[in-house]
């Protein structure tokens, strides 16, 4: 039986009484003329003028690009809703054979309708298989993610940080199907600066990659292989497992209102890659294996002497990771360098380790002058006692550890906080050898001496317990 | 601190390092350590603290809005940090209560009798020439020569 479509015309026959016989031609240049014609299969026609075509290089024309011209159903202009998407006849491999989808939008203003970048000049042209609106401009394949947010002035500081860690020219230029939650510089500016600065430390490498993977839902390893538009994350509360291994959860609460691990929002929708789409997010998200601890603090600070020096002692370096606060007073690489031959080995470097260790969290904002700290240090036959540094905030424009001076304060981790100093702390002598060596006592020293009561300055001397005042004059 | 020695003469350091005035160096010795305390200068408490030093004397700190005096000497190097304690650094002499007078001594030395203090010196009598006791024996010295 026979229907009144059966005698409408063909999309060709609409196309070229539209006088848009350059969209015919390429189609038929390309292999694609079939489409026009075949009446099995309806197709929406986005058809740029013959002045649209002739303002581009005919070598920018392919089959490709003419796909993406086209969708695999009957969309009229009255279905087009701001910000959704509609799905190209074109499929592929770099968005896993999904189909290349297109972005509507509505400006309600003017009343008009956009796809991607081009103006629907006038549509809604019905055909026996299909309907032609006709677009202002050609429509162009979406460059890669890496493209993008290399040009995105507001994603610099992500695109930074991804090109550091090799994502933005590797994964992100090549990789199919990705969905990406990019944090504005504005997120970036919410993160405190301590962590950052760690995460721009080499040794953080790994660290950083895992934290920027965590915004990308690899579409290739989920079920379906799936690249996540607005409108298909799912509405409510769904775990993904992002890029990185670890779980983010998405909570949907309405068409645009998605909220990442109860704290980034997604501020902007659907920016279309060629390898996926890309949403803006308002706080940079970490994924729950990170946590700043004090190993990561002396990354951050830059204290990698020091840090190796720590990891390499089998009692110490649990502390770094531990549940225990701890301060630690980490002397910079060029403090360490300066020791060079005169660095302790065995005992005497875990007691020098020891001694820039203080149990608590002390900031210096909290420090006395005077004040004394105990360490980690408790010397053998000193009766338990922890050795002390000693707080000197007397010149007001610095703090010093006894005769170190601290040169960048407060980097504070989960588990405690890191100052660095400039020079390596040395464990206190006993008073008998200070005494002896140093030339300002040497009067009182020559008194004990010739009383024989050198025993009784003599810490480890089993007679006296290792608690003296000594008061010299 | 070796500047607190200026008012003890060379002789006075010299005649405490006499066999015979050994009992008299070790109470002073002892009289500067304190024993089973480790006393940080952020410690000391405000106002007036007895402490007991190792010849079981007393010394006097007295903390005044951070001014610290031990007996007549003020602290004028804070807690030179040590293994087994701590030093506070003083800017004078402080001695034992019952006042050791060298007075007698010094009055045979800047009268230039050497010889005669060589003899006491020898003898076991130093003690008696310094003493906190008021009654010094009178001395009758012999000429030099």
């Amino acid at each position: 039986m026979l229907t009144p479509l059966d005698f409408a015309p063909t999309l060709r026959v609409i196309l070229r009484g539209q006088g848009l016989t350059t969209m015919i031609s390429q189609m038929d240049a390309n292999g694609l003329g079939g489409l026009l014609n075949d009446t099995t299969a309806n197709h929406t026609v986005f058809a740029p003028t013959n002045a649209a075509f002739a303002a581009v290089p005919p070598s920018a024309i392919n089959a490709t690009v003419l796909n993406y011209h086209l969708t695999d159903d009957v969309e009229m202009l009255s279905s087009f809703v701001d910000g959704i998407l509609e799905w190209s006849h074109l499929r592929l491999p770099s968005l896993l054979n999904n189909t290349q989808a297109l972005r509507i939008s509505v400006n309600s203003t003017s009343n008009t309708v956009s796809i991607n970048n081009a103006t629907i000049l006038s549509g809604n042209y019905t055909a026996s298989n299909g309907v032609v609106h006709i677009l202002s401009s050609v429509l162009s394949l979406p460059p890669y993610l890496s493209t993008i947010l290399q040009n995105v002035t507001v994603l610099s500081n992500l695109s930074s940080l991804l090109n550091s860690s090799g994502l933005l020219n590797g994964a992100l230029a090549s990789s199919p199907g990705l969905t990406l939650f990019a944090p504005t510089n504005m997120a970036f500016s919410q993160v405190n600066p301590q962590v950052l600065q760690y995460l721009g430390r080499p040794l953080a490498a790994s660290v950083l990659q895992n934290v920027l993977s965590y915004h990308i839902i690899n579409g290739a390893t989920t079920t379906p292989n799936a690249i996540y538009y607005r409108d298909t994350i799912p509405m409510g509360t769904t775990n993904f497992t992002m890029m990185s291994g670890d779980v983010a959860q998405f909570n949907k609460t309405g068409v645009s209102a998605l909220t990442i691990n109860n704290q980034a929002n997604a501020t902007v929708f659907n920016v279309l890659a060629a390898n996926g789409v890309m949403h803006g997010v308002n706080a940079v998200l970490f994924p729950p294996s990170f946590v700043f601890d004090l190993q990561k603090a002396l990354i951050g600070v830059d204290a990698t002497g020091f840090l190796n020096l720590l990891l390499n002692s089998s009692l110490l370096a649990p502390l770094l990771n531990g549940a225990t606060n701890y301060t630690i007073f980490a002397p910079n690489n060029a403090a360490l360098a300066a020791l060079q031959q005169n660095m302790p080995t065995g005992m005497a470097l875990l007691q020098m380790l020891q001694y820039h260790i203080v149990p608590g969290t002390y900031f210096t904002t909290n420090f006395t002058n005077g004040q004394v700290l105990p360490t980690l240090l408790f010397p053998m036959g000193l009766n338990g006692a922890a050795q002390v540094l000693r707080v000197n905030t007397s010149l007001l424009t610095s703090t010093y550890i006894n005769n170190a001076n601290i040169t960048m304060a407060n980097y504070t981790a989960v588990n405690g906080v890191v100052h660095v100093i400039d020079t390596v702390l040395v464990p206190p002598m006993n008073i008998s050898t200070i005494l002896a060596t140093n030339p300002a006592f040497s009067t009182f020293n020559s008194l004990v001496q010739a009383s024989g009561l050198a025993a009784l300055v003599q810490g480890n001397s089993l007679s006296l317990s290792l608690s003296l005042s000594l008061f010299i004059f | 601190m070796n500047s607190a020695f200026v008012g003890v003469t060379p002789f006075i350091l010299q005649y405490l390092q006499l066999p015979t005035m050994l009992p008299i160096l070790r109470n002073i010795v002892m009289y500067h350590i304190v024993p089973n305390t480790v006393l940080y200068s952020v410690n000391i408490p405000a106002g007036m603290t007895i402490l007991a030093a190792s010849n079981n004397a007393t010394l006097t700190v007295i903390n005044n809005t951070g001014v610290v005096t031990v007996n007549n000497a003020n602290i004028t190097q804070p807690d030179v940090l040590a293994a087994n304690g701590v030093i506070q650094v003083l800017n004078n002499v402080t001695v034992p209560p019952g006042t050791y007078d060298f007075g007698l001594l010094n009055a045979l030395y800047n009268v230039n009798a050497t010889a005669f203090l060589g003899l006491i010196a020898q003898s076991s009598l130093g003690p008696y020439f310094v003493s906190s006791v008021p009654s010094s024996p009178p001395l009758l010295l012999p000429q030099q020569n």
